[in-house]
């Protein structure tokens, strides 16, 4: 049986031509594409047969299913969820039991599904740390990924490990990437969709790339769409004048915070964070953490988890160095290489044993 | 490849800008100022233009700018389409403001266009196909001619 076209089935759904445009200039412009390109994009979505995407949740918090379901343009119950077939997902789907894990099978049958997933998969004492209708998850995405056209990893767990494998990673965690590396899954064409959780424009941007083209975009070293993963959030920042003045909020209450001053030194993450948050921005273009006061996380990033305190700067070192540069940390240009390089080792050094977060650093 | 002589060689084009305006932004001004040559392009070559404002990073409140300074002209339509989509001819004629919103009321973007008339507005061949059938079908049954 083939299946129809995408234009045939919005067609049959009642969706005009004019309503299927309006879609296409909305997608072009999500996927940071030229708007002119929307008609070439109206002619490639509508040739297109509705591919089926199965979507497996593993070690994760379900954020980025509470941030796929967030976002707005298109809605998600609408056009993206009609044109892209969801025929696998816990938390959206009706069936539940052996009735959902028939429609997984049914839906992989025909080959050349997308596979979406999101949570890291655990791999110590064989995988035994999380399953699902008594499969292992790393079994379940063997099978799964086998006869996959493309998988995309969504969230900072899937792509990189994220929380669960920070350290001491009790399960054995790893993101898809490490494990199509060391050969336990298939190796298929990948796009890492980081973030905790990724932006919601972003999930949706990259599946309509994917939807449209046939193909997955282009990608950074590691594997994150340049489209929105191309610039660091410093890059963006609306603050940024303020970083180049020298103007930098000290506490989180003083006057260059009220002032919105640059986070920097309540230690921003920003110029070391690939993400879209500056320009896309969270809650329908609302804000984002800096704009809200507080500074970047690095929650794109692989281990953002264990490089240090969130709450000391960039160039400051991670651990206690007034034996080796007497104190004054942030003045000096000879004092901050020094610190930068022992702040290396001291991060090589924080990841191996976790650093906790004590209330004395809320207090830098 | 071509050696230039000495910076004095590097031939100089000014165009003519939008005049400064005391409330208007830089960034607002570039954008005047790429409309008055994409209007001028039309005229010569047909070619239109379009400049998607959310991909932009510039601030919401320029968008607001730029709409109040190219004002409202004699056509204005509402396309009700998954959502409302506002399209309003601008005080410059060729120069059309379109909003796309969703079916929650959200804007999902906002864009100009430079053309005689929005693609959007005119009636699609494949819609106007299925009207065809559609209309002969409704005719045939209530068994009479009008």
């Amino acid at each position: 049986m083939t299946r129809p076209t995408l234009a045939q089935q919005l067609a049959r759904q009642g969706i005009s031509r004019r309503a299927f445009l309006k879609f296409c200039a909305a997608t072009a412009s999500m996927m940071a594409l030229p708007p002119g390109m929307a008609p070439a994009i109206a002619e490639q979505l509508g040739r297109r047969t509705r591919p089926s995407v199965i979507w497996l949740s593993f070690q994760e918090c379900t954020g980025c299913t509470e941030s796929l379901t967030r976002s707005h343009s298109p809605t998600v119950e609408n056009l993206i969820f009609d044109l892209i077939s969801l025929d696998y997902h816990h938390t959206l789907q009706a069936a539940s039991g052996e009735a959902a894990e028939l429609a997984r099978e049914q839906a992989m049958e025909e080959g050349g599904y997308l596979v979406l997933v999101d949570g890291s998969i655990p791999t110590k004492d064989g995988g035994i740390h999380s399953t699902i209708a008594g499969m292992t998850n790393l079994d379940m995405l063997a099978h799964t990924v086998k006869d996959a056209a493309a998988v995309v990893a969504i969230g900072t767990c899937a792509a990189f490990g994220g929380i669960p494998k920070a350290d001491p990673n009790p399960t054995g965690a790893k993101g898809v990437a490490a494990l199509m590396a060391d050969g336990s899954i298939a190796s298929k064409p990948l796009i890492n969709v980081s973030g905790c959780p990724p932006i919601p424009v972003v999930i949706t941007g990259v599946l309509a790339h994917y939807l449209t083209f046939g193909s997955v975009p282009e990608l950074d070293n590691l594997g994150r769409p340049r489209a929105y993963f191309g610039d660091s959030i410093h890059d963006r920042c609306y603050r940024r004048p303020f970083y180049d003045a020298g103007k930098f909020a000290k506490t989180f209450d003083d006057e260059g915070a009220r002032k919105g001053w640059c986070l920097y030194e309540l230690g921003c993450k920003g110029p070391t964070t690939h993400n879209a948050c500056a320009t896309a921005k969270w809650n329908m273009g609302t804000s984002f953490p800096i704009e809200s006061g507080h500074g970047c996380i690095g929650c794109s990033e692989p281990d953002f988890w264990d490089a240090g305190s969130f709450y000391k700067p960039l160039s400051a070192p991670a651990g206690d160095v007034s034996g080796l540069v007497g104190g004054a940390v942030a003045a000096g240009a000879v004092a901050g290489a020094a610190a930068g390089l022992y702040a290396r080792s001291q991060k090589r050094k924080a990841a191996a044993s976790r650093e906790k977060m004590t209330v004395d650093d809320l207090k830098d | 490849m071509a050696s230039v002589g000495g910076l004095s060689d590097i031939p100089v084009v000014t165009t003519e800008g939008i005049a400064p305006d005391a409330g208007v932004t830089p960034a607002v001004q570039a954008l005047l100022t790429e409309l008055a040559e994409s209007l001028e392009a039309f005229r010569r070559t047909g070619n239109t233009h379009v400049i998607d404002l959310r991909s932009l990073p510039i601030r919401l409140e320029e968008h607001a700018l730029l709409r109040d300074w190219l004002g409202v002209g004699e056509v204005t339509v509402e396309i009700d389409s998954l959502g409302l989509t506002s399209i309003h001819e601008t005080a410059y004629p060729g120069i059309w403001w379109v909003i796309h919103r969703n079916r929650e009321g959200e804007i999902m973007t906002q864009q100009v266009e430079v053309t005689r008339c929005p693609a959007l507005i005119h009636s699609q061949p494949e819609d106007i196909d299925e009207a065809a059938a559609r209309l002969r079908a409704a005719l045939t049954h209530t068994g009479e001619m009008p």
